[in-house]
């Protein structure tokens, strides 16, 4: 993750509030949509329609956002999945199993700071970019 | 464009590498043994055998259980397994159905002794049920089928017989997971070749019984736990090549007709066999 990255301006206050929702509503998402992982893609997905027609810092934020959220729900669906085909099918509790929902309970944790962080940032102006899916970003958001 | 790959493979290396160090440890085997100790076990099978016993359906004819016997004693002695911790029960029913229950004990319906044609077909399925006991499937399918939860209460003692009950009928209803089954399969294949009886006859009870289920599905329990039942024949065959063996005969075929005759003659004078 890297912090106060040059942006191109100066982002206006109402910017940097509606970046700064697009991390706070991936994290009440988080939080409503246990344990079923859609739930908080669905919330960031809306927002992002909300504000795909902002400023470039509004829509590179939620993008960035958008994006970690796909990535979480990939592997929040694989986590979900798999317990249920052990639940109710012939699926076996495994060491791989526990290993693999440690590691995701830690990546949400992880991801659930991160994005506190970035919220707190954005909301003052400062443009923070996130490895790997800040520069996705870059490439899929144009100025 | 290269950064952005290089960063995924990154993250994607550091989050397989986690996940692949972490499961190195054995959470399962610690888990389980902590959990579900021997003792917890044994009681559980006991308290499950007492409710059996109790019913007006066990059969308690010496006789009928000194045949069985002899055939789990065949099977135990040429593969060193611990018979005599085996437990053989034998149940009225008109269902076609054998299995493991904890603390070694097996359950046998009447009705599967007296459709098999040979003593040969029996030791199939009793030979596939120790398989079970011998690989540690019965408490893996009690926890499942269960919960431990539920195990804690009944073996605590707060739960009524109810739940007990129904505890048992799960448990003898319900199929093992389907690879606990394959490896059933294959181990008792290996228990019959060694103890010089042709798994041959395990595979035609299997066929049998999978080309009549149909008629009366609700008798057939055994193969109703069991699915795919024609594969399975295809792979007992299959596994029966892979040894050599001297076949040698199990039980004389009067031995064998006297055991269906005592049962017969107990489906119509319950007390006959009261000791």
């Amino acid at each position: 993750m890297n912090g106060n990255i040059n942006f191109p301006y100066k982002p206006h206050e109402s910017e940097a509030e509606s970046a700064s929702n697009s991390y706070l509503m991936s994290l009440v998402t988080v939080i409503a949509g246990l344990p079923l992982p859609i739930i908080n893609l669905l919330g960031t997905v809306i927002f992002y329609f909300g504000n795909r027609k902002g400023t470039y810092f509004e829509r590179w934020h939620c993008t960035q956002a958008l994006l970690n959220q796909i990535a979480l729900f990939i592997t929040n669906t694989i986590g979900f999945s798999w317990s249920l085909s052990i639940l109710f099918s012939d699926n076996q509790l495994s060491n791989q199993y526990i290993g693999y929902m440690v590691v995701i309970v830690g990546v949400n944790i992880i991801e659930f700071i991160t994005n506190i962080y970035t919220a707190i940032q954005t909301r003052k102006g400062i443009h923070v970019e996130w490895i790997f899916f800040g520069s996705l970003t870059n490439l899929i958001c144009k100025e | 464009m290269q950064k952005i790959l290089l960063q995924f493979i990154l993250i994607a290396g550091f989050f397989l590498g986690i996940w692949q160090g972490i499961s190195q440890f054995d959470f399962v085997g610690k888990l389980e043994i902590e959990k579900i100790s021997t003792n917890n076990e044994k009681k559980f099978g006991e308290l499950i055998i007492q409710q059996i016993k109790s019913s007006k359906d066990y059969v308690n004819n010496d006789s009928l259980y000194i045949i069985v016997n002899s055939i789990k004693d065949r099977i135990c002695i040429s593969n060193k397994i611990k018979g005599k911790t085996i437990k053989i029960h034998i149940i009225e029913s008109n269902e076609i159905n054998a299995f493991a229950l904890p603390d070694r004990n097996l359950v046998i319906y009447s009705q599967l002794i007296v459709d098999s044609k040979k003593p040969e077909e029996l030791a199939g399925v009793m030979a596939h049920e120790i398989a079970h006991m011998e690989q540690g499937h019965v408490m893996k399918k009690v926890v499942k089928e269960i919960g431990l939860s539920l195990l804690a209460t009944i073996i605590g003692g707060n739960s009524g017989g109810e739940i007990l009950k129904e505890a048992t009928q799960t448990l003898s209803s319900k199929a093992y997971d389907r690879s606990l089954e394959t490896e059933a399969d294959a181990m008792a294949v290996k228990y019959l070749v060694n103890a010089n009886i042709d798994p041959v006859n395990f595979s035609t009870f299997l066929f049998r019984l999978s080309t009549t289920e149909n008629a009366m599905p609700s008798a057939f329990n055994w193969i109703n736990t069991h699915p795919e039942s024609k594969e399975r024949v295809a792979e007992v065959l299959k596994l029966k090549k892979k040894y050599t063996f001297n076949v040698k005969p199990l039980l004389s075929a009067s031995i064998w007709n006297r055991a269906k005759e005592l049962l017969e003659t107990k489906k119509g004078e319950d007390n006959t066999f009261q000791q």
